[in-house]
């Protein structure tokens, strides 16, 4: 082959090769952001080693957790499932059964100031801007609550006068 | 839209019912209408990768083909002599080559950049990591286009025919289109040859109860194989090698034979679906499984599995490299160095190699299953190598010629298959260890005293153990005559009773539904 | 030419024997609702009733364990019958009225409206349930349409064998006892315990984001009344008693607004705790959840008087007809209130729902 006739292939070979990708951010396939895997990771509790992440198998962290200071089950209609409340030290944990499987579906934190705080540091007593600073400005606002949305999780900051007096994960469908 | 689908179901019923009302000239344009709908379920642009490898295919082999066309005329007319001929003809060739090579690297070039991206990344960034550079790598989360390995090669083997004059170009795009990404192809193929599916694909059908009724009791099959066995023994096999800590010895040979079989049959059991419905509208799509169980060696084997791909490779890797001038001057440098015997070798070795590196990379993008793919090649090449040993071993043995021998090849054979997938199921510095713990018989007696009931409950262990037995015995009783033609053969109201049963069968026992995830077929995410 | 008959009357034979098998596998391996779990007979003994009620109530578990219409009859001569089941949604119960209204058209439809608080289905279970009973009409199509999940096909509830295939590993006892038929598992659509389980403590009640309903569980509301207005029927508004889930003062508001800006009667029980007179140590079964069958009976006798009120509702006891059906149904409800009690009494607990805890 000649010289022209092998840069002329190159050329066309470069080309196509890069056409594929630009075609993929044209039909709108981007790259995972890391930030938004960064915020999938802060919507799970920690209390001491242990995180509890919403839609998690719950039998580990119940072990992990040890005797709740007391638990409140309630069989769901026509016995198609069970939930259960564990209420701890400084927070509940609310789980639900279904096909034998106990999943977590809620974190709830509640009471003074100095108990239980999220892994970015916002705890019961923290101001709304504490709040945004941490979790940024995607919120939703009811009530007085603020509320976020990340992957399968909403977490929800109770506000009175200013303050976060309850904290809330909530397992969320994820779309 | 998957093969296992109410809508996939509905769709094919429509356009079934379409196909046989519409006039004869116009079926095979509805066929493409569909294979676009087909394809464009999944988003509508989508489209746009098969429509360029068409446009590409059909621009490119009309334009070698006008170029044979002129040779043709140009020796009609002016009657050359064999000199001016072969001179012509090689400028003529060279020309060619270069549209060729043109769609070659276009086409193979848009699967390689969307498949081998990640992993030529991950290479990038082991040798960084080796040099001492730290960091990683951003790696990209394109969703692969469906069927793009099949159409890719399917046209791209049309292409080479063109450019080799062993057929003239189709003149339609319309109809290029429809060869490229004829939709019941575009999940697990099989890879046609255009010369053998055109009559067919093009002509038109007339409606044939008979027709309809063995493409039903295809798909019927089909689905059996899938939902019946594969779906059910796959999550078993999966949580095996998916645990290797709780799973080790003999477990790893269970979990390797179980992650087989459910290849088989999901893979083979989607070829039923679609031959099947393929054979609904009059057309025949070549056949991609022979029996490969009842075969007494690998080689053996790998001409009874995925028939049209290893076809392809033959046709246009094997042969191609094995004739090349690299491998002439490598198989005379043999020949000096170690004799005739070695020289005569050497090609084939090369060949071998190169084809099965490259089964092997086709199937993954991942140097697991380049392994994969060396070592089925190595074990073929060894049984070549022994082979003039094992003749005059059979020789001194009259067993060796009796049934029980035969048998015990053939489960040599399905063991021998089995080993190289470890190296897909397990990370490749785990996979002699496990080899060794296999051959120690570790977890023998656990397994044997019910550990097996942790994989898989008593109810579906039964009915997978007679799925497996049904289609072994669906095997041995059809033989070389294939399903259709043995059921063909039966009065009608048997034909129809067992086709009922089988139905039956899977409405009750099949995994599909509530509480099953819907399996995409495995050979689908090539 | 005969042999095309022959042919062709194999042909029809072998078609009718195939789809018999494919009936008959299909009634093996649908749910018979006949053990522990009986709410997925609910909805299709409606059908089975000579349609001849003065009140249909509707809702979820707070309307079908918590109003007895034995005593309903017994005691004010209201015919009436309960068309509720577990979870069942707004929307479901739109349909099912729209679906009871092709057979009767009753004088007073109590809504419960503890289904306001969610639209969406949390169970498959619950929609198979409520819909599958239901005869196939167009109410039946929009209702599946309207509620069905996301990984819910229409054709399995076309074809429920395409659901519940893999049955075929559960089957029990009462698969083959009932194929034909399975008896009637309610009261006039009412669920009876008569086990008794004290109402306990329960976590305190969280608060909430956003107390609003969901717009489309609005939609349905409005689409009820609209159609009770249509056919000249009073609808009223009930909360049943219950002590958890909270049901929170935010919502109780809106419902008390809407009922209060369409003319509505809204009853709230947990506002009128001395006037029913519940017990909540005595009249439930599951700790303050739901009634038993002494509290549901307190609750009808509490509505029954706000249900005489409504013009075209009165007292039917001196209606032969009616009166000897009511008269069996109430023969039925004592022997097995009677049943049941004895059964509690000697066991502590009743069997066809024990778990085993």
């Amino acid at each position: 082959m000649r010289k022209s006739g092998k840069y002329l292939t190159a050329a066309i070979l470069a080309v196509s090769m890069a056409v594929t990708p630009i075609t993929s951010y044209g039909f709108g396939w981007s790259k995972t952001e890391a930030a938004g895997e960064k915020k999938e990771e802060s919507c799970a509790f920690k209390t001491g080693d242990t995180v509890i992440s919403m839609g998690a198998e719950a039998a580990p962290i119940l072990k992990a957790l040890g005797k709740a200071k007391s638990t409140f089950e309630q069989d769901s209609c026509a016995y198609q499932g069970k939930s259960r409340i564990y209420t701890y030290e400084n927070f509940e944990l609310g789980t639900s059964t279904a096909s034998g499987k106990e999943c977590v579906e809620s974190v709830y934190i509640s009471g003074g100031s100095g108990t239980a705080a999220t892994q970015e540091g916002v705890q019961t007593g923290s101001k709304k801007e504490d709040v945004i600073k941490a979790y940024g400005k995607d919120y939703k606002e009811d009530f007085g609550t603020l509320r976020y949305t990340l992957g399968n999780c909403q977490l929800s900051f109770y506000m009175t006068n200013g303050a976060v007096d309850a904290i809330e994960y909530v397992l969320v469908p994820v779309k | 839209m998957a093969l296992v689908s109410y809508g996939f179901g509905f769709f094919c019923a429509v356009l079934l019912l379409l196909y046989y009302i519409v006039p004869g000239r116009f079926q095979w344009r509805i066929l493409l209408a569909a294979s676009v709908l087909f394809y464009g379920f999944a988003g509508p642009l989508w489209i746009l990768y098969p429509a360029a490898s068409s446009v590409s295919v059909w621009y490119l082999a009309r334009k070698i083909g006008s170029m044979t066309d002129q040779y043709r005329n140009w020796v009609q007319k002016d009657q050359p002599d064999r000199t001016q001929k072969k001179a012509y003809n090689q400028r003529l060739k060279a020309r060619q080559k270069r549209f060729l090579i043109l769609g070659l690297l276009l086409n193979f070039g848009i699967l390689a950049v969307l498949k081998y991206t990640n992993f030529l990344l991950s290479n990038v960034e082991g040798i960084l990591h080796l040099a001492g550079i730290s960091g990683e790598m951003e790696y990209a989360d394109w969703v692969l286009p469906l069927g793009i390995s099949y159409y890719t090669f399917q046209s791209m083997g049309y292409l080479i025919d063109v450019y080799q004059r062993k057929y003239d170009p189709e003149k339609s795009l319309l109809r290029t289109a429809l060869f490229v990404f004829y939709f019941p192809q575009l999940t697990v193929g099989p890879i046609s040859r255009f010369d053998r599916l055109k009559e067919e694909l093009y002509s038109p059908h007339r409606f044939s109860m008979d027709r309809l009724a063995a493409g039903g009791q295809r798909v019927l099959w089909g689905y059996f194989k899938k939902l019946v066995v594969a779906d059910r023994i796959g999550p078993a096999a999966s949580m095996i090698t998916g645990s290797p800590e709780i799973y080790g010895g003999v477990y790893a040979l269970l979990g390797i034979a179980g992650h087989v079989i459910q290849l088989y049959a999901d893979f083979s059991g989607g070829i039923d679906i679609i031959l099947g419905i393929s054979e609904m509208f009059g057309i025949h799509l070549p056949e991609n499984f022979d029996r490969p169980f009842s075969s007494r060696s690998l080689a053996e084997f790998w001409r009874r599995w995925h028939m049209t791909l290893m076809q392809w490779f033959r046709e246009y890797i094997f042969f191609p490299v094995s004739t090349s001038q690299a491998a002439r001057k490598l198989s005379a440098a043999a020949g000096r160095l170690a004799g005739k015997k070695a020289a005569g070798k050497v090609p084939v070795y090369l060949a071998s190699l190169t084809v099965w590196s490259v089964t092997g990379i086709w199937h993954g993008a991942s140097w697991n299953w380049v392994l994969w793919g060396l070592a089925n090649c190595v074990f073929m090449l060894l049984s070549q190598e022994l082979s003039g040993l094992f003749r005059s071993l059979q020789s001194r043995f009259p067993f060796t010629d009796g049934r029980g021998y035969q048998c015990f090849q053939k489960v040599r054979t399905f063991f021998v298959f089995c080993l190289p997938w470890m190296f897909i199921y397990y990370p490749a510095a785990e996979v002699f260890p496990r080899l060794l713990g296999i051959l120690k018989g570790e977890g023998l007696l656990s397994l044997m005293l019910g550990g097996y009931g942790t994989l898989m409950d008593t109810p579906d262990l039964m009915i997978l153990g007679l799925g497996i037995l049904f289609m072994a015995l669906a095997g041995q009783i059809c033989g070389n005559e294939g399903l259709k033609e043995r059921l063909s053969r039966l009065p009608w109201p048997v034909s129809y009773g067992l086709s009922f049963v089988l139905f039956l069968i899977l409405l009750v026992t099949g995994v599909y539904g509530r509480g099953y995830e819907a399996s995409q077929f495995i050979y689908n995410r090539f | 030419m005969k042999r095309k008959k022959i042919n062709a009357l194999f042909v029809l034979l072998a078609a009718a024997i195939s789809l018999l098998v494919l009936w008959a596998v299909q009634r093996l391996l649908v749910p018979k609702y006949m053990g522990m779990v009986v709410e997925g007979n609910l909805t299709g003994e409606y059908y089975k009733e000579v349609p001849d009620h003065d009140v249909l109530i509707l809702g979820n578990c707070e309307a079908y364990e918590n109003i007895s219409p034995a005593v309903l009859w017994r005691e004010f001569g209201i015919s009436s019958y309960i068309r509720g089941n577990a979870n069942q949604l707004m929307a479901q119960s739109y349909y099912l009225l729209e679906d009871a209204l092709k057979y009767e058209v009753p004088g007073v439809v109590v809504l419960s409206v503890s289904s306001m608080t969610n639209f969406s289905q949390d169970n498959e279970s619950y929609n198979r349930m409520t819909l599958d009973g239901m005869r196939w009409s167009p109410s039946k199509w929009k209702a599946i349409q309207a509620t069905k999940m996301e990984d819910e096909h229409v054709i399995e509830y076309i074809f429920p064998l395409l659901r519940f295939h893999s049955r075929w590993k559960e089957l029990e006892k009462e698969d083959f006892t009932y194929f034909w038929d399975r008896g009637t598992v309610s009261h006039n659509g009412y669920y009876m315990r008569a086990d008794i389980r004290p109402a306990g403590e329960f976590p305190a009640a969280r608060r909430r984001s956003d107390y609003s309903f969901d717009p489309r569980c609005w939609d349905y509301l409005e689409k009820i009344r609209l159609l009770c207005e249509e056919k000249g029927i009073s609808l009223i508004l009930m909360k049943a008693p219950a002590l958890y889930p909270a049901w929170y003062d935010q919502w109780d508001q809106q419902i008390a607004r809407y009922a209060a800006d369409h003319g509505l009667l809204y009853i709230n029980c947990m506002k009128e705790p001395e006037a029913i007179g519940i017990d909540f140590s005595h009249d439930t079964y599951d700790g303050g959840i739901h009634m038993n069958v002494y509290g549901a009976e307190k609750v009808a006798r509490f509505l029954g008087p706000e249900l005489l009120k409504v013009p075209g509702v009165s007292d039917r006891r001196q209606e032969e007809a009616l009166a000897v059906r009511w008269e069996e149904k109430c023969r039925v409800y004592d022997e097995k209130k009677a049943e049941q009690e004895e059964e509690f009494s000697r066991l502590g607990y009743l069997k066809q729902f024990y778990q085993g805890q």
